[in-house]
């Protein structure tokens, strides 16, 4: 339980945790947002590529990798079926009809391109939080939406609430613990019963959670008055994000990467080739 | 020079009903580089008294002056001047960080300050190096002691490089060694200038402080030197405050024909007093009761957190026991040892991996009833009130009974034994809800909720923990009277061995999951210095006498004061 605290970090201290998180982030939201682009599966080659050589240079095991796809494992298989049936061909072009319901080379394949790009879209984020810790993710974050600053976007205040939370989460998962073993031990049955008797047996937990909560809360606002939190509209920074050489070769990696994703969209019909290729077959 | 001064001070708290005056025109001068020991019950005012010494709050008549500056100012820059000037660190260390890497959460306050970053990295190295815990930066806060823990938040506030540094009750959830820490930390920044104010219900705090002021009701009871304090033996408990047990001790010198001495508070010098007198021989040592029906029987037990994985942990091994019915036995160790894991095998949270366990008739190795065992074994943990929960006392007590499927008509009288039980009146707080209750109170509240299932063991963890010095004896002869009439058999783990000597027929040492000794406390404490590796310190009337045996006195180890003094009437008498 107490692992979730800390996300998935996988502390490796390879080269790839020693990039810089904004550009970590940043290239992680190149790399969604042209998946979305991406319906080839000379593409999708490409982005296993990228996964692959990267998930090897972060010294990550693959084994942790293929853990967090399982998570949306239920959501792939249910895709991949909708796509398979209800991919719309003309009836004689389908291997296998019924109802409204058919089978067909362009569906299969299509709904392989479909379960691809969600797993794809699983792996990669993983990759960030594997090898970049929450509160990089925070200082990333700050940084860049610091330019939100100019309207007045409370981006301090947004950040040292993340900090906050980050250090919380472990303290109060502690606390859930151990006032489910006290309440146990009075006779509370939480792990059993009906749904409904198991929400109504997790009051005794809920309610003493929050109070806890709430009387940390007050001691922490103290705290940060009495640490001066708001003292100065200039504030300093203790860590400092700068950006080095490591950080260019993995731009550049990056972008070959980037560059030759796009070409096999733009220019190359592979697709098509496997398509006759199968069809040719059957 | 006076750094702080507070000039007739009153402050009222808003409540619902009619203001509650927490303090009372209280006058008070701190000079600069004094260490000044804050004492008080719970409730005269001491916590008020810290927050309006840096700000946090200002009073509602009087007025408080830090280095010049008045706090009452609504200046952003003289409000945040006395900030960075007077420091405060609060009760619970886990409440006070706020970035999950410890040298991050340092650089707060010099962050909110606009501290240069060169100058920050130098004040965090240097903060954490005054505290020790310069090779624990990059670490997280989870796995650390409480006094570690608590020397990274005083950490955080030196960081701002304050003159003062207020201490609200920051000792008061610490064990033992840690409050030791905490204490050594502070005692090496004053002798480097820093002005230090520990408030505290500790009386044994202000052993080596410069200075010691008693807040009673809202008002300032006593100023003076700890000495002075100690030697007015009644004054100091009508504050409901308790004499060191070295000072209670060498009160009595005077009544044996010795000399009073000049710090109440030195032992050796109360030693070679004692020392003076002709050596006593006493051959009959008091004879302890004996037991013989078991009810907790532990062959070999042995557990393991998360096995075969990274974060694999032996928290038990090879631990073998038993307990007759009858006996009230301290379970002893440092954190870590391995007590809260034993403890919760007891009563089943914990499924056993290893050996063997029998609990009253019930074999954990045959299917064991879960539910009938955690009935027959009560589990108090730390911080009871915590787990209050429901709208009412009554409801809350009743949960236990009402899980145990006891019949409706039962319940209500289960509730009120165990209501007067803990020294409550049932009529009076059935019906309030237990969230308005004072804290000694919620604590025992909590307490009947356990003793409501009538169980035939009780295990306490800690019941004292937080409390202060009246409510933490008010406890202790609850637990023992429980002891001798409704549930015979008690284990309690206790990191104070004051405690230990006076309450408990037997000590289980556990270290490291291994069970070390398992003794009385008059043969562990006979131990003497074996006991100090153990981070435990053998209780003052058994240390000395001890140390007269080493100088040919035939006498039994004392383990309270009132038995060492029982045996030195004797030589009088002689």
């Amino acid at each position: 339980m107490r692992n979730i605290a800390f996300g998935q970090y996988y502390p490796s201290g390879s080269w790839v945790h020693k990039l810089d998180p904004r550009l970590k982030i940043l290239l992680m939201l190149f790399f969604v947002v042209l998946i979305f682009f991406v319906n080839t599966f000379v593409g999708y080659a490409f982005y296993f590529c990228l996964i692959v050589v990267s998930t090897i240079l972060a010294k990550v095991p693959f084994r942790s990798l293929l853990r967090s796809v399982k998570g949306v494992l239920f959501l792939v298989i249910f895709i991949t079926i909708i796509n398979v049936f209800f991919y719309a061909v003309p009836e004689e072009q389908a291997l296998w009809h019924w109802w409204i319901l058919s089978v067909s080379v362009e569906g299969l394949l299509h709904a392989a391109k479909m379960a691809l790009r969600i797993i794809l879209l699983v792996m990669g984020p993983a990759l960030l939080t594997f090898s970049t810790t929450p509160m990089e993710l925070t200082d990333a974050l700050e940084s860049l939406l610091s330019p939100l600053k100019l309207i007045k976007f409370p981006v301090r205040d947004l950040a040292v609430i993340m900090s906050i939370a980050l250090r919380m989460i472990p303290t109060l998962m502690e606390e859930t613990d151990r006032i489910m073993l006290a309440q146990k031990a009075r006779g509370a049955d939480l792990d059993t019963g009906r749904l409904f008797n198991r929400v109504k047996a997790l009051v005794p937990v809920l309610i003493p959670l929050f109070v806890s909560a709430f009387r940390r809360a007050e001691e922490l606002a103290l705290a940060l008055d009495s640490r001066c939190y708001n003292a100065t509209p200039n504030r300093t920074r203790y860590r400092v994000l700068r950006p080095t050489w490591r950080d260019l070769v993995a731009l550049l990696l990056f972008g070959a990467f980037a560059a030759g994703t796009i070409l096999s969209i733009v220019t190359f019909d592979f697709d098509a080739m496997i398509y006759e290729g199968i069809k040719g077959l059957l | 020079m006076p750094c702080i001064t507070l000039d007739n001070v009153c402050y009222q708290y808003k409540t619902d009903d009619r203001p509650k005056v927490a303090l009372d025109h209280a006058s008070l001068s701190i000079d600069e580089g004094q260490f000044v020991v804050l004492l008080g019950s719970n409730g005269s005012g001491k916590s008020t008294l810290a927050k309006l010494l840096n700000g946090l709050l200002t009073p509602t008549s009087g007025k408080v002056t830090v280095y010049g500056d008045d706090t009452s100012v609504d200046e952003d820059e003289v409000i945040y001047r006395i900030r960075s000037t007077v420091g405060i660190v609060f009760q619970n260390p886990d409440n006070q960080m706020v970035a999950s890497i410890i040298e991050d959460d340092i650089a707060f306050g010099p962050e909110n300050l606009g501290v240069p970053r060169d100058e920050m990295k130098e004040r965090v190295k240097w903060a954490l190096e005054s505290v020790g815990m310069w090779e624990y930066r990059t670490h997280t806060p989870e796995r650390l002691s409480g006094g570690q823990k608590q020397r990274i938040a005083i950490a955080g506030i030196l960081a701002m490089r304050p003159k003062v540094l207020v201490l609200d009750e920051s000792t008061a959830m610490l064990d033992p060694r840690g409050r030791k820490e905490v204490l050594k930390v502070l005692h090496d920044l004053n002798r480097e200038g820093l002005t230090v104010i520990l408030i505290t219900h500790h009386m044994d705090e202000c052993i080596g402080a410069d200075r010691a002021v008693v807040l009673e009701r809202g008002k300032v009871a006593f100023d003076g030197t700890p000495t002075q304090l100690f030697s007015q033996e009644h004054n100091a408990s009508s504050y409901g405050l308790e004499l060191p047990e070295v000072a209670r001790l060498a009160l009595h010198l005077p009544s044996l024909g010795l000399p009073a001495l000049s710090d109440p508070c030195d032992e050796e010098g109360l030693v070679e007093s004692l020392l003076t007198l002709p050596p006593l021989s006493l051959k009959s040592a008091p004879k302890e009761s004996t037991f013989d029906e078991t009810v907790i029987d532990i062959g070999h037990l042995g557990y393991t957190y998360s096995p075969k994985t990274p974060y694999q942990h032996t928290a038990l091994s090879d631990v073998t026991a038993t307990i007759p019915k009858g006996q009230l036995v301290a379970v002893v160790g440092q954190t870590g040892s391995g007590k809260s894991t034993l403890m919760q095998h007891l009563n089943g949270l914990i499924k056993k991996q290893s050996g063997t366990l029998k609990v009253l008739d019930i074999d954990l190795d045959r299917r064991p009833n879960y539910k009938k065992l955690r009935f027959a074994v009560g589990m108090v943990f730390q911080y009871p009130e915590y787990q209050l929960f429901d709208e009412t006392v009554a409801k809350d007590v009743a949960f236990g009974p009402c899980n145990a499927k006891v019949p409706k008509e039962e319940i209500d009288g289960l509730v009120r034994d165990a209501l007067t039980n803990v020294g409550l009146n049932y009529d009076e707080v059935k019906d309030r809800s237990p969230f308005e209750l004072s804290g000694g109170q919620k604590r025992r509240v909590a307490l009947a909720g356990v003793l409501a299932m009538r169980p035939e063991i009780l295990i306490l963890d800690e019941p004292t923990a937080g409390l202060d010095p009246m409510g933490k004896q008010a406890i202790l002869r609850l637990v023992d009277e429980w002891h001798r009439t409704v549930c015979p058999t008690v284990l309690m783990v206790s990191h104070d061995m004051e405690t230990v000597a006076r309450y408990a027929d037997r000590a289980l040492v556990l270290s490291g999951g291994k069970l070390l000794y398992d003794l009385t406390p008059r043969e562990l404490f006979a131990k003497g210095e074996e006991l100090d590796e153990l981070g435990l310190e053998v209780p003052l009337a058994a240390r000395i006498s001890l140390r007269l045996q080493q100088h040919g006195w035939d006498i039994p180890v004392a383990l309270t004061v009132e038995e060492l003094l029982g045996y030195l009437e004797e030589v009088r008498h002689a």
